[in-house]
């Protein structure tokens, strides 16, 4: 206690030196909890949805922490100021956790508080109104109950939001020494870790394993959550555990922190493996946001690396310098490539095998294939249902047979692997990336295995893959899938459809 | 007492943005600072004497040899901390605050704070209380912190050209407080300067260093004895340096117009004396050396100032 109290006195020290941002942050975070507490009244009286501008006063006060964080953590960016906090009377743990508290006091605070006033006032003012009080007379208490989580989740969302940007702030201010390197990496990182789970997904194991189902939730654990907050159903306990995440970071970086002394302030960048895992994080994301833009792409991302190498930069330049770092973006982009490659030569480093965990009792599985031909896109009808309990209420199929969840898994693995095995080539890879765009796109035919969802209704989508398969693959499947006895109820017309196919 | 022992620093412009090279800052330093005492850093400019500081007061952390405070580490030690404030060369990171402000931040960090020292000294060199210390000069601002720094009540004062920017008058003031408050205490000074003169005045001991090497360290009459000038005169011919090299003395400098030979000479002068006069000579006069003179024929002697004016 006696140990907190000293820290406490520190932190409160270091606070009141940054007089300026508490009075900024207290305004923008005010005015956002008055514009979404009183919300209704507004719209009523301004015709107007100031709820909006609510969120972005609470989105712009939580990214404005990363001038708190820059102000705290100044000792790391001047010799002046190390001068001044690295003699104070201090072991390195306690200024660094005197700075961390202040950082709440300054940034982490505020938004709680008005971020907890904004709930409480909404909570009271939607319990007053008459649909509540509708809801309360007849004892409805679900309704009630899932108001106050939803309410709730979006207090974590604040707090997840400003404790993910302060915690990444904190990152960059241990392993940068200068103020501007500090802010930009930030913001650079921020977004980086924001988005790069969901690409990575998208790029890598989505792409190159065929999977067509949305990224989980879990890649979106640790993440600015305002962008998670997009999805309407982001589990709360998520949101807990990205605060756990975020404050675990902050109390880790001590040991980065502790390392370093006056002699790294001023210095752009002080931790090289930082530097590179930024810059290399960067082009991955850049590199990952749309496949088919890859010039555009790969010559902005260029420009920006070059731009950031110059900055950081503290000798005299040379045109030598500028081609290594050149070179370095140039190996940069060939790891990204190689990733790529590596992925769609494991099929998306066996995505291709994903098959839903939960049980597939009561799900329907159904694998459709589109023929191409030229530039004229036809469909062959849904070719092939493995298992379609309810059809009927889907496809007008009728599917008399009831398949356990183990048959419906061997159903799908066989397809699985008919996806898998298919050759591998460069241009292959690079007609798949969008780098080149020859005939060869045409020849091959899509295969999509869809898993449906049937316990809350057959909309229910749990799994999507598609692949491109070569037209005598998908007939050597087809024979397999009915040698083993799993599409015997509808061979005829899986025949029938594809026959169709064969002789136009 | 500070022990320092063997010290070396080095700063590599290694990481991101570096291109590899190694600056020595400090080689191989030894000095003991005795309790009580004022003691100066004298050297030229990059010599070494603020990494030198920096280091006293653990804002570098110590790469060779080692640095005790009363027989303990300084680097990341908060009770050796709460013993010594440093004033470093530069106000710009006061900007923002107020002197009430500055009292209330070092009053966070230093439990002997004295509100009573702080407002005494703040109203003995008028310094506005709540006025932002952007608005001060230069001399102002360095007032302001070294009363921050006499009312932390620590024992060791560390002041990094401290007396900066302040006028004659001021200066003088300023030093008069200084020497009053540390000296009423048994508190130990130290402060490095340009002004040699300025160490002379104020301290016991000085040390000097040049290129991070120690030149000489001790109390600063022995330092003015250890060197002093030598005027010798012979009216047939004049006496040579070779002549006086072929004595054993360590000849600093030597300039000779028409028949005077002017030498600096290393050592005591009893002992310089007896040496040279085994060279004839008609008349031989010992002059005894001031502080800013052998601080000049040292640096001299290993190249200041010839370095720059042959760069030049």
């Amino acid at each position: 206690m006696k140990r907190f109290l000293r820290i406490n006195r520190m932190a409160l020290g270091e606070t009141r030196t940054h007089t300026k941002f508490i009075v900024i942050v207290n305004i923008l975070l005010g005015f956002g909890c008055l514009l979404l507490s009183l919300e209704k009244s507004y719209i009523d009286l301004l015709h107007a949805d100031w709820m909006i501008f609510g969120y972005l006063l609470f989105a712009v006060g939580g990214i404005i922490g990363t001038m708190a964080v820059i102000g705290v953590f100044r000792d790391l960016n001047s010799i002046q100021y190390s001068d001044v906090q690295m003699s104070l009377p201090m072991s390195s743990a306690q200024r660094y956790f005197s700075k961390l508290l202040a950082l709440f006091y300054l940034h982490i605070f505020p938004v709680l508080f008005w971020g907890g006033l904004t709930v409480v006032i909404k909570t009271i003012e939607k319990h007053n109104s008459e649909v509540y009080r509708f809801f309360w007379t007849t004892g409805d208490w679900d309704f009630f109950w899932y108001e106050s989580v939803d309410w709730f989740r979006l207090y974590l969302c604040f707090a997840a939001s400003v404790l993910f940007l302060d915690a990444v702030g904190v990152l960059c201010a241990v392993c940068c020494g200068r103020r501007a390197e500090t802010g930009y990496f930030s913001y650079i990182a921020a977004y980086c870790l924001s988005v790069l789970p969901g690409l990575i997904w998208n790029r890598l194991l989505r792409t190159w394993g065929g999977q067509t189902m949305e990224a989980g939730h879990a890649f979106f654990v640790w993440t600015w959550s305002f962008w998670a907050k997009t999805y309407t159903d982001f589990p709360t306990y998520l949101l807990l555990i990205n605060c756990g995440i975020s404050i675990a970071l902050m109390v880790l970086m001590y040991f980065v922190y502790r390392r370093r002394d006056a002699g790294t302030a001023g210095r752009p960048v002080s931790n090289r493996v930082f530097f590179e895992g930024v810059m290399f994080a960067a082009v991955l994301t850049m590199l990952s946001l749309n496949g088919s833009r890859y010039g555009i792409l790969l010559t902005i991302t260029g420009i920006a690396y070059l731009v950031i190498h110059i900055i950081t930069f503290r000798e005299q330049l040379s045109c030598r310098k500028i081609a290594v770092w050149l070179g370095k973006y140039a190996v940069t982009v060939l790891l990204v490539f190689l990733l790529n490659f590596a992925a769609y030569m494991t099929n998306g480093f066996g995505a291709v095998y994903y098959i839903p965990s939960e049980s597939l009792d009561g799900a329907h599985v159904v694998v459709t294939t589109n023929r191409t031909t030229g530039s004229v896109v036809f469909y062959a009808g849904s070719g092939l249902a493995i298992y379609n309990e309810r059809m009927e209420a889907y496809d007008g199929y009728v599917a008399p047979i009831s398949m356990s969840d183990e048959l419906k898994r061997d159903a799908i693995r066989i397809v699985q692997r008919h996806l898998a095995a298919q050759e591998k080539s460069f241009t292959d890879f690079f007609q798949r990336l969008g780098l080149i765009e020859t005939e060869e796109n045409w020849r091959h035919d899509l295969v999509t295995i869809t898993v449906f969802q049937t316990k809350t209704g057959p909309d229910q989508e749990v799994m999507t893959q598609s692949l491109f398969l070569p037209y005598h693959e998908i007939n050597a499947m087809a024979e397999e899938l009915e040698d083993s006895g799993l599409v015997r109820a509808m061979e005829d017309l899986w025949y029938e459809s594809y026959a169709h196919q064969f002789h136009r | 007492m500070i022990e320092i022992a063997n010290v070396t620093m080095e700063f590599r412009n290694k990481g991101v943005g570096g291109d590899g090279s190694t600056l020595t800052a400090l080689k191989d330093i030894s000095v003991t600072i005795p309790d009580g005492c004022v003691y100066g850093f004298l050297g030229s400019n990059g010599a070494g004497k603020s990494t030198l500081m920096r280091l006293l007061c653990g804002v570098y952390r110590l790469q060779k040899g080692t640095i005790k405070v009363d027989g303990r580490d300084v680097w990341n030690n908060a009770s050796v901390k709460s013993e010594m404030f440093f004033v470093n060369d530069e106000t710009v990171q006061y900007a923002d605050f107020t002197l009430e402000g500055l009292r209330k931040y070092y009053r966070s960090y230093y439990e002997t704070f004295s509100d009573e020292v702080f407002y005494r000294l703040a109203k003995q060199l008028q310094l506005p209380l709540n006025r932002k210390m952007s608005s001060f000069s230069k001399g102002m601002k360095r007032q302001a912190v070294v009363i921050v720094g006499l009312a932390s009540m620590t024992k060791y004062l560390v002041l990094d050209e401290a007396f900066d920017g302040l006028d004659p008058a001021m200066r003088k003031m300023v030093k008069d407080i200084i020497t009053d408050e540390m000296l009423d205490r048994g508190a130990t000074l130290i402060l490095s300067s340009h002004n040699i003169a300025e160490i002379n005045e104020l301290c016991d001991r000085a040390l000097l260093i040049h290129k991070g090497e120690l030149v000489f360290d001790g109390e600063i009459d022995k330092i003015r004895s250890c060197a002093c000038k030598v005027q010798l005169m012979r009216k047939d011919s004049a006496i040579t340096r070779e002549e006086l090299e072929k004595t054993g003395v360590d000849i600093l400098k030597y300039s000779i117009m028409g028949s005077v030979a002017q030498v600096i000479v290393r050592g005591a002068g009893d002992e310089i004396m007896q040496k040279i006069s085994a060279v004839p000579n008609d008349v031989c006069e010992l002059i005894p050396l001031t502080l800013e003179e052998v601080f000049i024929y040292e640096l001299e002697a290993r190249g200041y100032g010839h370095e720059a004016l042959s760069e030049n």
